[in-house]
């Protein structure tokens, strides 16, 4: 079934792939050279196929005792300089939210790709879910943030999770790639351009000597960041601390460090927000989908048009940051919103803090499937502005 | 010898040396008075001087309690990750980096109780780096629970009536998941510790040493003062490296003989030695 | 060309997911359109049966989730019993003449063939799924020749090649003389 590669990076042009296993292509293609991880459907093709590619391009991958282990290894290959990432799906990246925290916290540049089942709990191993919106960029305690994405093709698995290195290495944060089951597991065209083309981010690395360097300089938004064995003599801890990576219970120093964890990505969050958008110049109403969910929903609102309603749809490409400015703009000039999701409300509290709850309506949808456009359609036809 | 409280160590060319990689400014360090850490410190730092390994190469990873500062005092590439996850960070990183030698060094709490199950599997999967599990018998940090190295009887914070659970015996427990190296010393044979680690760093695979470290807090909850404690490592230990290991269970608080020695010496490949033919045979020869 | 929905539905070992990943690859790697495959499988993890859903489209598709096929082949009686029922008014069912009691179903257009002594023939059973590409693509003209051909070279390895090209060409055949039932 999937598509044999014969050693070395893929070979630019067209593939008919799975999006786990485009999304393992990209990974290697970014420089991934270590994985770590524990089986859960329905993310198996990704350690399945990262297991036999990575040897075959020089990298290493390794089966933990569970999800915990997994995101520890990773981090530990990310502080030596290697580009890492694991894969998962709900119950475990449950299970990986402390070492999430830990990866913010010392600003270790991490890949997680979360392959969405239903939940909670245990819940639908097999079929499709959305619930972990909320627990990509809130999973673990305190604050920090991430940077999480959205794909809806296996084409997106593979640019995304190009990506998804890209900014964890450019801001030193862990970045979650928030697939779903469809997403991951459905085959579709890949198209894998040449490689001169694909724009790769490697360290910044400390331009100083080991005597002068601070692993988080006061002068940077995001420090330059040294690796073991390179003569740094660099210390990490997950405890909060000073410019040089040693702890302190200094007040104002807690205020520095945790204001910066959120502000690498606040600050740039306009470089980083993706969005696309179908339809939405002269929208009454805005549907709101992303993920497989927004294919059903391009489909509803295709057949909304044809009907003579004006709708778009906004599709966001990144959950964390959320690309709100241009949402807000849509709503400025009249229009209602309408969050569509597989779980029970969790995009939408972000959209109604931006737009206004009185603008916003909802379609939970939790039963492991995707909403069908037929669905979607009549809730866009009940909701529409008259 | 200065007036003031403690004491002073003059500079010998061996302390300036070891100086070189502490953590200076971070000193003095957090350990209680009678903590037996300091050693292990000092002894770490000699053994690291002696291995012939460049010291930049050299990485510690460290959990949470109070062997988990260790990382933090001293000058080399140092990780003070998450409570009871130092092995597998270091699983990740030795496993992307074989260049780097990687000791994990770190509590009985949390290499044994919270991260019970990364440490026998990191023994059966043979991960090639060194692990120091200091114990001390109880959390100490937190105030002196009972964890899973604890003597039955002891009294800990959260045993005031006595401990009724059994304790690992660390050694037979790393003998039997296949240890490529198992030694168990205290922090006062410092000669031997020193030989052991640096015998622990030719080791291609798993090795471990258990520590032996007094406590001063299980020792206040269990009527021995901190010397009297030390003592008793001293004059109650048996060093025979053949021993039977099924006995070498430990009774801090009783009279039984602590058995130390370096106990067992595999030659098991380690996981990335197998894993870098591994790479070897899917690359078939091809570069880049 | 909109889009054409197939389904192939089989027990594990028919060959049911090459034979829709041969159909998507055909139609993305070599004939320049469109193609998704879903996979579904029966709850047993083993001796169950196994589902590809594949759309094919000149145009970027949207929803890759449909419920009623245009096309069905079913090589099971089990799997043809579970689905021949969702066919869309108008649409076609291929099944495995030797495995599958078909029933009558108004406005469907029903192919049996015998896919698997015919695959025999060519050299092996397990070609069978070929057997029903050659077929289909013959019936449909969904696919260009060539662009089927490459696919199969692509997905099939060296050793079985030329017996699946050969229950390809045996397929075909059968599309000029099976009966509609």
């Amino acid at each position: 079934m999937a598509v044999s590669v014969n050693g070395g990076l893929i070979k630019p042009g067209v593939y008919f792939m799975r999006g786990n296993e485009a999304a393992v292509e990209g990974a290697l293609i970014a420089g991934c050279r270590f994985f770590a991880g524990y089986p859960i459907t329905p993310s198996n093709e990704i350690s399945a196929r990262m297991s036999r590619r990575l040897p075959e391009v020089g990298g290493y991958f390794i089966q933990m005792e569970d999800e915990i282990a997994s995101i520890m290894a990773v981090i530990g290959a990310a502080v030596g300089g290697v580009k890492s990432m694991t894969a998962t799906s709900g119950p475990g990246f449950s299970l990986m939210q402390e070492a999430i925290g830990l990866a913010a916290m010392i600003e270790a540049p991490i890949v997680v790709i979360d392959v969405q089942r239903g939940g909670p709990s245990t819940g639908l191993p097999t079929l499709v879910g959305q619930g972990d919106i909320m627990q990509a960029q809130w999973g673990s305690h305190g604050d920090y943030s991430v940077i999480a994405y959205l794909p809806n093709s296996p084409q997106e698995m593979f640019n995304l999770t190009i990506e998804a290195f890209n900014s964890a290495w450019k801001y030193r944060v862990p970045v979650i790639v928030l697939a779903d089951q469809t997403v991951g597991q459905m085959i579709e065209k890949v198209v894998v351009p040449p490689l001169e083309e694909i724009e790769i981010f490697d360290r910044i690395k400390p331009d100083v000597p080991p005597e002068e360097y601070k692993p988080y300089d006061k002068r940077y938004l995001i420090p330059p960041m040294a690796v073991a064995g390179e003569g740094y003599r660099v210390h990490m801890t997950g405890l909060t601390h000073d410019e040089r990576g040693y702890p302190t219970t200094r007040h104002e120093v807690s205020q520095w460090l945790v204001r910066r964890l959120v502000e690498k990505v606040q600050a740039n969050e306009r470089e980083i927000a993706k969005w696309e958008e179908y339809e939405t110049e002269d929208a009454k109403l805005v549907v709101v989908a992303f993920g497989i969910t927004s294919r059903s929903a391009k489909r509803a609102v295709r057949e909304a048009r044809n009907r003579g309603l004006k709708v778009g749809l906004y599709r966001p490409i990144t959950a964390w940051p959320f690309p709100y400015w241009r949402l807000e703009e849509l709503v400025s000039k009249g229009a209602k919103v309408l969050v569509v999701e597989i779980n029970m409300g969790q995009m939408v509290h972000v959209v109604r803090e931006y737009v206004g709850k009185e603008n916003v309506e909802h379609m939970p949808w939790a039963p492991g499937a995707v909403p069908p456009p037929e669905v979607i359609l009549d809730r866009i036809l009940e909701v529409y502005p008259q | 010898m200065s007036a003031r409280v403690g004491v002073r160590l003059s500079p010998t060319p061996r302390m300036e040396r070891i100086k070189t990689l502490l953590r200076t400014e971070r000193l003095p360090h957090m350990w209680c008075p009678g903590c037996g850490l300091g050693i292990l410190l000092k002894v770490f730092a000699e053994a690291v001087l002696e291995s012939g390994i460049d010291p930049d190469k050299h990485v510690v990873v460290s959990g949470i309690g109070c062997t988990g500062r260790i990382a933090g005092y001293l000058r080399l590439d140092g990780y003070h990750v998450l409570h009871g996850r130092p092995i597998p960070f270091a699983v990740g990183l030795k496993t992307s980096r074989p260049d780097l030698e990687v000791t994990v060094i770190s509590g009985d709490g949390d290499l044994l109780t919270i991260g019970g199950n990364h440490f026998i599997h990191a023994i059966r999967r043979n991960d090639d780096i060194n692990v120091i599990l200091v114990n001390n018998f109880n959390y100490g940090m937190t105030g002196g629970q009972y964890g899973a190295t604890t003597p039955p009887g002891s009294r800990t914070l959260t045993s005031p009536y006595g401990h009724i659970e059994g304790a690992f015996n660390v050694p037979y427990l790393a003998a039997a998941l296949g240890a490529n190296f198992v030694a168990r010393w205290t922090v006062l044979h410092e000669r031997e510790l020193k030989k052991a680690i640096l015998e622990m760093f030719k080791v291609d695979g798993f090795a471990l040493i258990e520590v032996i470290s007094p406590c001063i807090i299980y020792g206040d909850m269990n009527s021995i003062p901190p010397l009297e404690m030390m003592k008793k490592f001293k004059e109650n230990c048996v060093i025979d490296h053949d021993a039977d290991l099924s006995k070498a269970d430990l009774d801090p608080t009783g009279e039984k003989p602590i058995i130390l020695g370096n106990f067992v010496r595999r030659e098991r490949p380690s996981y990335q030695t197998l894993y870098s033919r591994i790479i070897e045979k899917a690359r078939g020869g091809r570069r880049g | 060309m909109g889009e054409v929905k197939l389904r192939f539905i089989g027990a594990g070992g028919h060959g049911i997911l090459t034979l829709g990943a041969l159909v998507g690859t055909a139609a993305t790697v070599y004939a320049g359109k469109e193609a998704v495959m879903t996979i579904s499988y029966s709850p047993a993890q083993r001796g169950g049966w196994s589902r590809a859903d594949v759309i094919v489209s000149d145009e970027p598709i949207d929803y890759p989730i449909f419920k009623s096929p245009d096309v069905l082949v079913a090589t099971t009686q089990e799997t043809y019993d579970l689905e021949s029922g969702n066919v869309r008014t108008g649409g076609i069912i291929v099944y495995e003449s030797s495995l599958v009691k078909p029933k009558t179903i108004e406005g469907v257009r029903q192919y049996g063939i015998p896919a698997i002594t015919t695959a025999m023939k060519a050299g092996s059973r397990l070609a069978a799924n070929i057997v029903i590409l050659g077929f289909l693509n013959k019936l449909l003209g969904l696919l260009p020749e060539e662009a089927v051909v490459q696919a199969i070279k692509s997905r099939i390895k060296k050793k079985y090649l030329e017996v699946n090209l050969k229950a390809y060409e045996e397929g075909k055949r059968l599309a000029g003389v099976e009966v509609n039932v």
